[in-house]
């Protein structure tokens, strides 16, 4: 089920009302049901993947408990997740490029990536690592486990929870509280905001000018880039205001994933603010254990060209989410090391946020490039000045997108609206709450905003095909 | 405390939403009034009886004047067409006027090669979000995918389902209409004299149809013969001029299309007028492929009249 559909719409408050209606003993149940609901909306038959993966990982969870060889069935667990991951995500990719290489023609699968099958295997897997290390007791209760991995709010997009703080959240018995209601709805509102008001309105022109990049020009590419720049930050954290305010609602606290991280500058400031609970991950399941920088320098430095690799290949199977990650890599060892040289050096502080945003900017080409030629197609258009008038600049030619003057300026003048109100509040929106006046001001613009200039296509949010 | 918070918020959303859905709905009506709302009036809420009555797309809408046609056969006739229009959307306008109106003595339907194809024009027809009170119009509506319960509940919510072109149109002023004789006249409007405009050039790269028949607008179109005949109208097909009539004879879709329409005139006993061939590939009748200027409007709707008024003597007197 879309958040943003008719369909949540119901669902959302009924689900939240049964909860708070029904005995504390009921209620993993109600949601536990009210999340296969939301699941079995995409396509109803990968509910049995999700199954078979709970299956896998609470009786894992078991297991490195009470057996000796904790290791044995931590790899177990492991590998049953990456091998799920591997079928339905990487197979193809693998095959098609081996295809390639040795002119062989190996069948590909061409299977349906279950929705959010890397939010949720990320999820299970924190789960036995956190048993294995003792940080983390193994749950008896199935059905808790099972919605731990299934809890709708963050189940096809994040954030990716640690059982440590999700779990104990069950089992407590969550009172009512106006306050919690009031600030999930109100996140929930910027949410859809971020979603139906910015980043499916500059979505329309960035995809024209990435799926037709013929001619197009250098400022054409440049806004399409900026647009996409916005419409992944806005899509993406979008969603996580919705599914952190609809726990809320239910007085369950989600982890922050999203800090303003176009604030940054530079680029290690950029993944601490962006993506917060998947760089975690990979900070403590990946850089950590292969060493982190506890080994050198150039240990630490393949670390982290590692870590970003697989952080790329988490988001997508394919070379341009490669390249993507290796230019983040590259980054951050330039960053790193230029910090490391120039120690006493001050970059100003415009300068420096420029420089990051440029480099962000050139990496989601890749990002959001169908492929290696769509990608190379947009940086060579980059470059061509042939037809850099301003005046053209909305027709993007192949395509007949309605994106006029107005569409522009709304567009302008939103992102600016979600930039200054995320400048001055904490990254949950909590802050407004000590000022009344102004609360009240922004919930209802919002709820305005969205009513009067949302784009209500129930178009998908972009990372739900990670 | 806290719900005390929600409640303002919620009434203040209520009374902001209202008012400013009162204004977007005066500047949306007075935008498209000349184009949608006029006709949709008459159509829809009208009570005003005629004995022609024209549907089709826009080449009905921006090619047929009544004006001409009422000089020629000293009917009354009215110009139903909207751009776009498709089987699904001529059913919608035939079954909405016999509910408000007694039954025309003549029929006109014009069909192209864009009538049978799919293109899911309703879920562009946001001005019909404006007559929900319809049930027939409700009904459509809800079929094309908007949630009509919920927009007549609460009518300033249709904004949020208008595609980005209609809800900037709220704020945009749109081009001028063209000044020559009988410009908007019963339904009639040519908006480009000579050139097309750009508001229009969007209209049609919204409506672009596929390329195949879609087999639901047959149905759609039988029975809508088959309702207006109940009756008692005497339903025509024609085909309108066209440009470059040699190249467009061989598209596969005209053929097809074509084949069908040729059936149904057979099945249900309708004559079925060509124009195709009208101005014999005469550029200066055209402001594109297949729309007209005001030039090869007035000679299209005086010959259409002449077809009419030669075949159906008995139409000699006005009813209306």
């Amino acid at each position: 089920m879309l958040f943003n559909s008719l369909e949540f719409v119901i669902f959302f408050p009924i689900c939240t009302i049964l909860y708070f209606l029904l005995p504390h003993r009921f209620r993993w149940l109600h949601l536990l049901f009210a999340s296969c609901i939301f699941y079995a909306a995409f396509i109803p038959a990968y509910l049995f993947i999700l199954l078979f993966l709970i299956a896998i990982d609470y009786s894992a969870g078991l297991l490195i408990e009470k057996q000796p060889d904790k290791k044995f069935w931590l790899i177990i667990s492991i590998v049953a997740n990456i091998s799920l991951l591997g079928v339905f995500k990487y197979y193809d990719f693998f095959i098609n490029n081996i295809n390639t290489v040795t002119g062989s023609d190996f069948i590909l699968l061409k299977w349906i990536l279950p929705i959010g099958l890397s939010f949720h295997t990320f999820q299970s897997m924190s789960y036995t690592i956190e048993v294995y290390y003792g940080r983390q007791k193994a749950i008896r209760h199935a059905g808790y486990y099972a919605l731990y991995v299934m809890f709708y709010p963050q189940l096809v997009a994040g954030p990716i929870e640690r059982p440590q703080h999700l779990l104990p959240q069950f089992f407590k018995q969550q009172q009512f509280s106006s306050q919690k209601l009031y600030e999930g709805l109100r996140l929930m509102a910027w949410g859809f905001f971020k979603k139906l008001v910015i980043a499916d309105r500059v979505g329309i022109y960035a995809d024209a000018v990435f799926n037709y990049p013929e001619h197009t020009g250098s400022l054409r590419v440049l806004l399409a880039v900026f647009f996409f720049s916005i419409q992944i930050y806005a899509d993406f954290s979008g969603y996580s205001d919705i599914a952190i305010g609809a726990a809320r609602c239910m007085g369950i606290d989600l982890a922050i994933n999203f800090n303003r991280p176009y604030l940054s500058t530079n680029i290690r400031e950029f993944w601490k603010r962006w993506h917060i609970s998947l760089s975690l991950w990979f900070r403590d399941y990946v850089y950590i254990p292969l060493g982190g920088n506890r080994k050198g320098r150039g240990r630490k430095n393949i670390n982290l060209l590692i870590t970003f690799m697989l952080s790329a290949l988490w988001h997508g199977a394919g070379w341009t989410f490669i390249i993507w990650g290796i230019l983040h890599g590259v980054y951050t060892l330039i960053y790193d090391g230029f910090k490391n040289h120039f120690t006493t050096l001050k970059i100003p502080h415009l300068f420096a946020w420029l420089i990051t945003g440029a480099c962000v900017g050139f990496a989601w080409i890749f990002f959001r490039a169908t492929s290696l030629d769509n990608a190379m197609e947009i940086i060579a258009q980059s470059v061509n000045i042939n037809d850099i008038s301003l005046k053209n600049i909305l027709k993007v030619p192949g395509t007949t997108i309605l994106f006029g003057n107005f569409t522009l300026a709304i567009s302008f003048c939103m992102i600016a609206y979600m930039f200054i109100v995320e400048k001055f509040t904490t990254p949950k929106m909590f802050e407004f709450t000590s000022n009344k006046l102004t609360d009240l001001l922004i919930f209802t613009s919002v709820i305005l905003l969205i009513l009067f200039f949302g784009v209500f296509q129930k178009s998908s949010f972009i990372y739900f095909q990670f | 405390m806290y719900i005390r918070r929600l409640i303002i918020v919620a009434i203040a959303t209520c009374v902001i939403s209202f008012l400013t859905g009162w204004v977007f709905d005066y500047q949306f009506k007075k935008r498209w009034s000349v184009i949608f709302f006029e006709k949709s009036d008459e159509l829809i809420k009208g009570h005003n009886n005629y004995d022609i009555i024209f549907l089709g797309n826009s080449r009905v809408h921006f090619g047929i004047n009544p004006y001409y046609v009422d000089s020629v056969t000293k009917l009354n006739s009215y110009n139903f067409g909207t751009g776009g229009a498709d089987a699904q959307d001529i059913r919608l306008s035939s079954l909405v006027y016999l509910q408000h109106h007694k039954p025309p003595k003549l029929v006109i339907i014009s069909l192209d090669k864009a009538s049978l194809g799919k293109k899911d024009i309703l879920k562009t027809r946001f001005h019909y979000l404006f007559y929900l009170e319809n049930d027939t119009i409700s009904k459509y509506m809800k079929l094309a995918g908007f949630p009509t319960p919920l927009i007549k509940a609460l009518p300033f919510i249709k904004y949020s389902f208008f595609d980005e072109y209609n809800r900037t149109s709220i704020f945009v002023k749109g081009t001028p209409f063209p000044v020559f004789a009988h410009n908007i006249y019963k339904g009639f409007m040519n908006p480009h004299q000579y050139t097309r405009s750009k508001a229009a050039d969007n209209l049609y790269n919204i409506n672009a149809g596929s390329n195949n028949l879609w087999e639901p607008s047959i149905i759609y179109l039988r029975n809508t013969i088959a309702a207006l005949q109940q009756a008692g109208s005497t339903v025509v097909f024609i085909s309108p001029p066209e440009k470059n009539h040699s190249l467009n004879r061989e598209s596969t879709l005209k053929h097809n299309t074509d084949s069908i329409i040729n059936i149904i005139a057979q099945a249900y006993h309708i004559r079925y007028f060509h124009f195709e061939k009208t101005f014999d590939d005469r550029e200066e009748y055209f402001v594109d492929d297949i729309h007209l200027n005001e030039p090869g409007t007035k000679i299209y709707s005086i010959q259409l009249a002449d077809s009419i008024k030669n075949i159906y003597p008995y139409l000699k007197k006005a009813s209306y």
